[in-house]
């Protein structure tokens, strides 16, 4: 069953050299009780697409170009803000890329959790409060009785992004956007956070839209994935699917970058050097005709430079190429 | 090229003090580098800014080439702060937003009286901006009109401007997709040979830290656990709580069947830390000796050193 699915979806910016299209067609569904994860280089678009299903897109610059986003039968792109206030941070949560530029730094942070708690359920401040502490104890901050009277700066990164999770967590959303949930904690924590909101998964059937660059990651707790690449979806299929028989170059580009698979060389500290996709993503203001991994595809053809390739589905593997692996 | 002695760091607030870097020892051979890793909050980045002398150490010393700067002046230290750089954890905190990137970059020139006529400015910036693989049309533009993995290497040219010999790199890469990981860390890479520059590379990702890492000091809330060449402390962990670590790596194959080392018990705090050695609440090979007496950072074998009761003969 779907709880959530982006149809189409494109983003426009207006920057004073034109109009960029951050996100341009995108769809791909959330099963309701499944993890999707959105990987690709930085840049193409997957916080965009985030910020967008939680309508927090600012408009000007940003403006919604097309598409529509359901959840749970309604065109979250339609809905009045009061509404939308009303799912965003209850039924439809999200941790953020930045904690620091979404913890406000005059609040302590068990201030801001319970606040978020209470606006949500109806609970008094000083239940929310002890709610808030029991949620920071579950992320995996140590003494949260007296952390929960910090202020952000107070913290260390990772105890920021994990405040954050907290947050998110807090009123038990059914849909969570995680964007680079992780990317700050070490590898023990990193381990008892995802098993958290997998645990969580199970007990509510939440569904999980996962942003992250750790494949590992990606691997170890997403049942499908999406790769965007400007702006665009380029693959797309199930977890196994994507890591054993990726199509899109720039997919296989992706997974032989990551530096697990060099234990040759590793270690040495000097000569091994890592694979990489080389070349730039292209402008978006002045994209190529064609493919938009042209450039620095190793297996482009003239057809490639001339008409961009549909999203096209072998079963249910999608991606977009002429000369797929 | 860097030595720091028994270095403390202690946040003293009115209710608490938290002891975020207690009593660490090491050094850095020019041209090296030395992987910082560790639980979150341990006090990696609070040892990197004392190094940079961003806060004032507690106690203990810090030693650039030969010289003592714990307790230099401002403007005693103006000279060699050109020379230690940092790359900051969160790029978007670390950069204006009132700032054209361009401007951004040219600040850091400013500050240090470097390739002070306009022209030369102007390419070194251009420079710069290449060397990290932005579009050359970046340097008119904002740091909101970037995407956080952008935005980390705009905060790595600010930090090259300079041309300094040892960078704190602070999660350099923790915010970008692996196929700019791998781009940027090459790029550290190279710099490192064609500027003979010195790193301490704090991060999270054990592959990427495995890679670039010379030498590793494992961190365990505010002391050294463990600290050894990279690929020894891989292949044969000593401390019980780098084999944790170690084991929580997720893997990037699907099939990959995991055994975790699972860490049990309370995740201590370093306002209240545990006596004895730090790690013995969460320890599956915790002794009594381990809640009573904190074990010193030891020799073992030619260039490792471990701090833990499991190694100390007697
Ligand atoms: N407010 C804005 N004004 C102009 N351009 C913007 C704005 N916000 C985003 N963009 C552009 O939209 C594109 C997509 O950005 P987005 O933040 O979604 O990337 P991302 O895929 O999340 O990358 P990362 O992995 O680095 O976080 C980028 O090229 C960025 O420059
Ligand atoms: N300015 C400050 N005031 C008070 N406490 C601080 C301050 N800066 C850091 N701390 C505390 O010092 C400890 C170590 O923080 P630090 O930022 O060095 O951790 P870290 O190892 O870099 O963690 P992370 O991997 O999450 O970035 C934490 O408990 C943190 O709360
Ligand atoms: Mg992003
Ligand atoms: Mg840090």
């Amino acid at each position: 069953m779907t709880n959530c699915s982006v149809d189409n979806l494109s983003i426009e910016f207006a920057t004073d050299k034109g109009t960029v299209r951050a996100v341009d067609g995108v769809s791909f569904e959330i099963p309701k009780g499944k993890t999707v994860g959105l990987v690709g280089e930085s840049g193409c678009g997957k916080s965009v697409t985030a910020l967008s299903i939680m309508r927090l897109i600012p408009t000007p610059p940003g403006h919604y170009a097309g598409g529509q986003i359901h959840y749970q039968g309604q065109n979250l792109l339609e809905l009045p803000e009061p509404e939308m206030r009303k799912l965003r941070g209850n039924r439809i949560s999200m941790i953020f890329q930045e904690p620091m530029t979404s913890l406000n730094p005059v609040f302590t942070i068990g201030n801001q959790i319970a606040e978020a708690i209470c606006l949500h359920e109806k609970l008094n401040y000083k239940s929310g409060l002890e709610k808030a502490i029991h949620m920071l104890e579950l992320v995996g901050i140590p003494s949260p009785k007296d952390r929960a009277a910090c202020y952000p700066h107070q913290l260390s990164g990772g105890m920021r992004q994990r405040v954050m999770i907290a947050m998110a967590l807090a009123c038990k959303p059914d849909l969570l956007i995680a964007d680079e949930p992780t990317t700050a904690l070490d590898v023990t924590i990193q381990a008892q956070i995802m098993e958290l909101m997998l645990q969580l998964q199970q007990e509510m059937g939440m569904s999980i839209l996962l942003i992250t660059h750790d494949l590992g990651v990606v691997a170890e707790t997403c049942d499908q994935v999406v790769v965007m690449y400007a702006g665009r979806v380029v693959e797309q299929a199930d977890v196994q699917t994507i890591f054993k028989h990726p199509k899109h170059p720039y997919t296989v580009g992706l997974l032989a970058s990551v530096p697990g698979n060099l234990d040759k060389g590793g270690g040495s500290g000097g000569q091994a050097r890592l694979q990489t996709i080389p070349g730039l993503v292209p402008n978006l203001l002045n994209l190529p005709q064609g493919c938009r991994f042209q450039d620095r595809c190793s297996r482009a053809t003239d057809p490639c430079r001339q008409i961009e390739p549909e999203l096209t589905p072998v079963g249910s593997h999608l991606f977009r190429c002429y000369n797929p692996y | 090229m860097l030595t720091i002695t028994d270095l403390k760091m202690h946040f003293q607030s009115k209710a608490h003090t938290v002891r975020a870097v207690d009593g660490v020892s090491f050094h850095i051979n020019a041209g090296e580098t030395l992987g910082l890793v560790g639980e979150s909050g341990c006090g990696k980045s609070t040892l990197g800014r004392c190094i940079l002398r961003l806060y004032e150490p507690t106690s203990g010393k810090i030693g650039f080439q030969n010289q003592d700067i714990t307790h230099l002046s401002m403007h005693a230290m103006r000279p060699i702060r050109r020379h230690l750089q940092i790359i900051f954890q969160d790029p978007y905190a670390s950069l204006n937003p009132r700032m054209t990137i361009g401007n951004i970059i040219g600040e850091a020139l400013q500050i240090h009286n470097l390739f002070i006529e306009k022209k030369t400015r102007q390419e070194r910036i251009q420079e710069l901006i290449s060397t990290v693989g932005l579009r050359p049309e970046s340097i008119s533009r904002y740091p909101h009109e970037f995407s956080g993995g952008q935005r980390q290497r705009i905060g790595i040219a600010r930090a090259l401007a300079v041309q300094p010999q040892f960078i704190v790199c602070d999660e350099p890469v923790s915010a970008l997709d692996v196929s700019i990981q791998a781009q940027i860390v090459n790029l550290l890479q190279d710099l490192q040979e064609r500027l003979k520059l010195t790193y301490l590379f704090i991060a999270h990702d054990l592959m990427i830290v495995k890679h670039i890492s010379t030498r590793i000091a494992v961190m365990y809330l505010g002391n050294l656990a463990e600290i050894g060449p990279s690929k020894e402390l891989y292949e044969d962990p000593k401390h019980p709580y780098t084999k944790a670590l170690l084991s929580a790596v997720p893997i990037p194959d699907p099939t990959h069947p995991r055994s975790r080392i699972k860490l049990t018990g309370e995740i201590p705090s370093p306002i209240n830390p545990p006596s004895g050695c730090k790690f013995h609440t969460r320890c599956p090979y915790v002794m009594p000796v381990c809640s009573q007496i904190e074990p010193p950072l030891t020799a073992l074998g030619k260039n490792r050193q471990v701090a833990c009761h499991l190694y100390s003969s007697g």
